[in-house]
């Protein structure tokens, strides 16, 4: 409960409005409107977690924001903003994994031959799309902390929805890519964080 | 006077940037309001930043409270109230989001008397705009007063305010003295603030002890009365303007005559000149005192 309020104050009520509500309204609207566009709704994913984030922690790797001198003047400072950045992930994956699937079941109920897959290869390609899609989104994220101007964010978030795009053009058995997501998903969120932490500690001490 | 001491530091040292902070002995006295004063880089907020426990890259002893804790203890940084100049908030925070953070932040923080100090500086809180608005949509007075809301609504013993007059005007500068007296007085003797300042004449009324810094180091210091009989201030003629200035610390001079500070022990060098003195403000002590230590050109007639 504290680590999800340690993730809460740092969202502003415009932001808990788009990503709470509006965004999920706006990925139900394009799945009923791109029905046999599995992957409509993992690109968009990409694109307003990115560009959402910018509300969050927007720029907080940058140089102007380092100081965060009123976290680092409370002993809990660093264990606040650790435990929030934890949350935003675990949230992160969870939109990426609510989307995926309730795309990957629409279409498949609107187009039955859509997927011939067994249960095995089902899950596979689930695990897969979400943990790849999740690793594009942590990575765009970390990539715009280090810039606090909302263009760069929104030229970072172009850049992870056509890379996820080509991705889907490359046809691999699911079978040993969610390994392979699965460790990059796992590698991904241990440098996002590390990257924010180490970021903050520096700031202890002038160069 | 025998004083108890809120800050000890011994051998603080800092170098970065060509600059060296070199402090042997700090001693910060409990239960007063302490102003720092020096001019533009003289190590004021290097100095403050590391006290606040924000740098801790220094060599040197630090200790807290009658000397029984560290920054390492914890507990320390419960009992410190900081405000600071720069990126104090998250460039995205609201003004809400202030108040739901330092409940986070702070187990000392009380909701409702930062509401109450808000309402007191001005800010209305209760508003929906104001909850909502971004802190790097404020004024530079408007967030200093939510800093100082946000630390006088803790309890703490020891408030390090960093420029707190500077970005306030001349109404809200005495409304700050009157927040600093009502929590030493509040806090009966065991609550200290420790403040830098350009605005001496300002802050004078609300100061009680003054420490002179310059080139990273501590050139003065002492209680302001004791400051007050220490240095003399001299008026005399213009024709003694060369033999003052040789005696003076320093010295400004007009159509009529000059004006300036020396110690009073070296008021006897002055005898057969047509002086008189003066007890000096602690603003006249502070440019007197740094006109002799600065490296800034400095113009006598």
């Amino acid at each position: 409960m504290r680590k999800i309020k340690s993730y809460l104050v740092f969202t502003s009520f415009l932001y808990r409005l788009m990503m709470f509500g509006l965004i999920h309204l706006i990925l139900l609207g394009l799945m009923i409107v791109f029905p046999f566009r599995p992957y409509t709704q993992a690109v968009f994913v990409v694109f307003f977690e990115i560009m959402s984030d910018n509300w969050l922690f927007g720029g907080i790797c940058s140089k102007d924001a380092q100081s965060m001198n009123y976290l680092k003047s409370s002993k809990k400072g660093m264990q606040v903003l650790k435990d929030g950045l934890v949350v935003n992930l675990a949230r992160c994956l969870l939109n990426s994994s609510l989307w995926i699937c309730i795309g990957f079941f629409y279409t498949k109920s609107q187009n039955p031959e859509a997927f011939t897959l067994t249960t095995w290869q089902t899950v596979c390609f689930l695990g897969a799309s979400i943990l790849f899609t999740y690793s594009l989104c942590v990575a765009g994220i970390t990539i715009s902390r280090f810039f606090s101007n909302y263009w760069i964010n929104m030229l970072i978030s172009y850049a992870a929805m056509i890379l996820l795009v080509l991705a889907m053009l490359f046809s691999l058995d699911a079978t040993y890519l969610v390994f392979i997501a699965l460790v990059l998903a796992i590698l991904v969120s241990i440098l996002s964080l590390r990257i924010v932490l180490k970021k903050m500690k520096e700031s202890y001490y002038d160069k | 006077m025998n004083v108890n001491n809120v800050i000890n530091g011994q051998d603080m040292k800092k170098k970065f940037h060509g600059f060296d902070l070199n402090i042997p002995s700090l001693q910060v006295p409990k239960g007063f309001a302490t102003a720092l004063i020096g001019e533009n880089g003289a190590g004021k907020t290097t100095l403050l930043n590391i006290l606040a426990g924000i740098r801790l890259d220094y060599k040197g002893k630090l200790t807290y409270f009658d000397e029984s804790h560290t920054l390492e203890d914890e507990t320390v940084k419960d009992l410190i109230g900081y405000t600071g100049p720069g990126n104090y908030y998250l460039p995205n925070w609201t003004v809400s989001q202030v108040k739901t953070i330092s409940e986070l932040l702070f187990e000392n923080f009380s909701p409702k008397r930062f509401d109450a100090l808000c309402e007191e500086l001005g800010i209305s809180i209760h508003d929906r705009n104001m909850q909502n608005k971004k802190v790097t949509a404020l004024s530079d007075g408007m967030r200093m007063k939510l800093m100082l809301a946000g630390v006088l609504a803790r309890d703490t013993k020891l408030l390090i305010l960093d420029e707190p007059a500077s970005p306030l005007d001349p109404l809200m500068r005495d409304k700050l003295c009157e927040l600093i007296r009502d929590y030493l007085e509040r806090g009966n003797g065991e609550t200290s603030v420790f403040f830098s300042t350009h605005n001496i004449s300002d802050m004078e009324n609300v100061t009680d002890y003054a420490i002179i810094m310059e080139h990273g180091t501590i050139v003065e210091q002492g209680f302001v009365e004791d400051l007050k009989e220490k240095y003399i201030l001299v008026k005399g003629e213009k024709e003694d303007i060369a033999a003052a200035k040789k005696i003076l610390y320093s010295c400004s001079v007009n159509q009529y005559g000059f004006e300036g500070i020396c110690l009073a022990s070296n008021m006897d060098q002055l005898a057969g000149m047509d002086v008189s003195f003066e007890t000096p403000s602690l603003s006249q002590i502070s440019i007197a005192v740094m006109k002799a230590n600065t490296k800034l050109q400095m113009k006598f007639a």
